[in-house]
């Protein structure tokens, strides 16, 4: 009799290694899910867009492209991502002033006239312009 | 004020200016990108139309343009406005601020210039392309009193232009101002495709040209890309002079200036591809003389602007007699 | 057979001991991740950024109560001030006092306004003087951002002209009624974007007493509380010769405010030489000694005014002058050297 049971553990068990590895497989895929969309949500740095105070474009800096942007059915510029960095080209205000610079080196991107302002944000929180100091005067 | 060339009604008092690759939609009482093509009741008129921010002698080879009429003197204008965005802008109080300028209409400029008794003028300082319609003018009556003319310009413009500039322009230096089309898009908001096939079109015309890259340290200063810019200008002509001037900190830009040894590395490539390399901006000894392509003998000595043609003699080399297509 | 079946059939539904920790494990690790995730601390400050008074008006709050809701206050009385103050909109309260022919009867806000600015040109002696719209126009520095704009100096006699028709010694405020003088034009630049700054904070503090945060108008900024509720805002000051965020000084505020006038604000050049926004009240020409100044004080309207009069009078004459007005301050001369106040130091420090 105890002869008997041994053999049957012992099956038992090889059979349980096979499902195990599957067990463990699948446990590993969803761990690997898990941490990446933890990663992703947590981690992004996006160029947003804002137009007369509400934000109303959002883009990582890997969407590289013209990307137009439009209030009440006319297209007031294109935000040009390229090279991990944004600039504003083709605005439709009087002076393009805002069409200079890209948004790394100036911070920000504002156009007066037609009020629109991009920041780069991480977190929902813009990010700091410096790790010395919370605001400049000047 | 004057109108603009090169320009199309789109709508609603709307323009579209088509004198350069940006073709600005331009709305009543807005201007373009460069500032000075302004739309007034539909109509596109250009703001620099004889109107100078600066006329200065100038030897030629400040513009720099080493291989055309060396150790002369050439009558400089500028105007105000330019169509690129470049932050480390050489000239930008003329360029992106507002100058103070003055009238001097295209006949009134050409007696000018030969009161002062000088054979060219040179169209600089800020992008003359967005003067088209001042430039085509003068350029023409020029060309018919004798005069040559030389644009220093960043070669972005469309084609029809370019082929009217074609007639009247004796000499161009265009900016190369880097070879990675990503480089060009954010820094210059030009694109490097259209300035490639304009240097084409101009070189194969016939005209004369010279090309300049300012070397920015972190911006345009890899050896590979310069490996692949030279190759490139080999290929349309292995003797367009190139000159790889020394960047100093301007405008919006303040990194550093160009170290000696960067220059000097990156002359060694362009050396592989082009006859005629020289490194402007600086006190080095290298980049500066002219040397015949074939034996080495030296053709043109210069010292700051003190300019000797010592080794051409009827269009050829004293030395080994090589034709050297110098215009003296 | 009968019973390897049996068997296999209850192995098929248990798992090995080391499966049943591995899925414990994991179900443990997956319920701190989302209470980590779901709870974690929210952004401690809310921010918003818009366009007013010519600039961009970033507001930072931290509040128990709906911040969001305070953002949009603050904001929109920028916006209202803007309206109202603005030197070249017709419908401007401004624009009506400098156009009328008659004296104005005006509301108490613009007469507080006003008598605010009064009381500040005196106690600078015309440094800062709200009654200089005639030249400033004539300079074009009310239109410097039209298309069409063209810098040109204006001559000495058209400088003259405009000199007769300034002062604010031209200005009555009688009651609620101003009255003006010798055809001179009200210019409210140098202080209304502090006075929005004052109001901005008002507003904020009325709505949630204990929110801290800042406004930050065009690099003047005003503190509505301190950081975190207890610690400093570290605040630096941009070099006037420097590239953005570049600094010359570092100082520390757990509340006030802090102003800058630079003469790379706004500005043109002909041959070379700048001509900027801060005029001379006397001469009729931009200041020429002084490129940058930093007022700290209490509220900012103060400390635009008195920035304004510090660029005009001097770095030496300001750092003695500042303190008895109730600002401290720091002063870059056209030789890049920098003189503070006395009590400038005071906030070096974290106390």
């Amino acid at each position: 009799m105890p002869h008997f049971k041994l053999s049957v553990q012992l099956n038992a068990l090889k059979l349980f290694r096979k499902r195990d590895w599957i067990v463990y497989l699948l446990l590993f895929i969803l761990m690997g899910v898990t941490v990446y969309t933890g990663m992703a949500t947590s981690k992004g740095t996006m160029v947003t867009v804002s137009i007369n105070s509400q934000v109303r474009y959002r883009f990582s800096l890997q969407q590289e492209g013209q990307h137009a942007i439009e209030a009440d059915g006319k297209k007031l510029m294109e935000l040009l991502i390229v090279d991990s960095d944004a600039k504003i080209i083709h605005s439709a205000c009087p002076l393009h002033l805002c069409e200079r610079g890209t948004l790394k080196q100036t911070g920000a991107l504002v156009c007066v006239p037609q009020k629109v302002i991009v920041v780069l944000e991480q977190n929902g929180e813009p990010v700091q312009i410096s790790d010395e100091y919370d605001l400049i005067t000047g | 004020m004057r109108e603009a060339l090169f320009y199309e009604e789109i709508g609603g008092s709307t323009v579209r200016c088509n004198l350069c690759p940006h073709h600005c939609e331009i709305e009543e009482g807005h201007c373009g990108l460069c500032r000075v093509r302004v739309n007034k009741g539909g109509v596109l008129y250009t703001l620099t139309y004889g109107t100078l921010s600066s006329i200065s002698n100038d030897p030629i080879e400040k513009k720099p343009l080493y291989h055309f009429h060396p150790g002369t003197m050439i009558l400089s204008v500028g105007s105000w406005g330019c169509n690129m965005t470049c932050p480390w802008c050489q000239n930008w109080e003329i360029a992106h601020e507002k100058p103070q300028v003055q009238r001097v209409n295209p006949d009134r400029l050409i007696d000018l210039t030969l009161d002062r008794e000088l054979e060219g003028i040179a169209y600089t300082y800020n992008e003359p392309i967005v003067s088209f319609e001042f430039v085509l003018d003068t350029s023409r009556m020029a060309s018919s009193d004798g005069l040559y003319n030389v644009m220093v310009t960043n070669g972005y413009i469309e084609e029809a232009p370019l082929k009217l500039l074609l007639q009247t322009i004796q000499a161009m230096n265009i900016d190369l101002k880097g070879f990675n089309p990503k480089f060009y898009q954010k820094r210059t908001s030009g694109d490097l495709e259209t300035i490639k096939k304009n240097i084409k079109t101009i070189s194969d015309e016939g005209l004369h040209l010279e090309l300049t890259t300012l070397i920015i340290p972190g911006e345009n200063d890899s050896p590979a890309e310069m490996e692949e810019e030279a190759a490139w200008i080999a290929s349309v002509n292995d003797e367009i002079p190139l000159h790889l001037t020394k960047y100093y900190p301007a405008y919006k830009f303040n990194k550093p200036p160009t170290p000696d040894q960067t220059l000097l590395d990156l002359y060694s490539i362009a050396t592989k591809y082009l006859k005629f390399v020289y490194i402007g901006n600086t006190n080095l000894s290298e980049g500066r003389d002219t040397y015949c392509p074939s034996c080495g003998n030296l053709l043109i000595k210069r010292n700051g602007y003190h300019v000797e043609v010592v080794g051409i003699q009827d269009k050829k080399c004293t030395k080994c007699q090589t034709e050297i297509k110098i215009k003296l | 057979m009968h019973k390897m079946s049996n068997g296999n059939q209850n192995q098929i539904m248990k798992l090995s001991k080391s499966s049943q920790i591995m899925i414990l494990v994991f179900a443990a690790l997956l319920l701190l991740f989302s209470v980590l995730f779901f709870f974690r601390s929210k952004p401690q400050y809310c921010s918003k950024v818009d366009i007013a008074l010519g600039t961009t008006v970033k507001v930072v709050i931290s509040s128990q109560k709906d911040p969001g809701l305070i953002l949009e206050a603050v904001l929109r009385e920028f916006h209202r001030i803007d309206q109202k103050f603005s030197v070249t909109n017709e419908k401007s309260m401004i624009w009506r006092i400098n156009h009328s022919p008659d004296p104005v009867q005006v509301d108490e806000e613009t007469a507080f306004v006003i008598e605010r600015s009064l009381a500040l040109a005196r106690a600078t002696e015309g440094a800062f003087d709200p009654a200089l719209g005639n030249l400033i126009s004539l300079w074009g520095f009310d239109r410097i951002s039209d298309t069409q704009f063209q810098p040109a100096i204006p001559s000495n006699a058209q400088i003259q002209e405009a000199l007769e028709k300034s002062g604010y010694e031209h200005i009555r405020l009688e009651k609620d009624v101003v009255i003006l003088d010798k055809g001179v034009k009200l210019d409210l630049g140098g202080v209304v974007k502090g006075y929005a700054i004052d109001r901005g904070i008002s507003i904020a503090k009325e709505m949630d007493p204990d929110a801290t945060g800042y406004i930050n108008a065009g690099r003047d900024i005003g503190i509505i509380g301190p950081k975190f509720g207890g610690d400093y805002w570290s605040i630096a000051v941009q070099d006037p010769r420097g590239e953005s965020g570049e600094y010359i000084d570092l100082v520390y505020l757990k509340k006030g405010t802090i102003v800058t006038s630079g003469d790379y604000e706004r500005f043109f050049i002909v041959d070379g030489v700048r001509y900027h926004h801060i005029i001379n009240p006397k001469t009729g020409y931009p200041v020429r000694d002084t490129i940058s100044t930093t007022v700290i004080s209490p509220d900012a309207m103060d400390a635009d005014a008195l920035s304004t009069a510090a660029f005009v009078l001097g770095s030496e004459f300001s750092a003695m002058l500042l303190p008895v007005l109730g600002g401290q301050g720091l002063f870059v001369d056209s030789k890049q050297a920098i003189i503070t106040s006395e009590g400038w130091s005071f906030f070096k420090e974290k106390q």
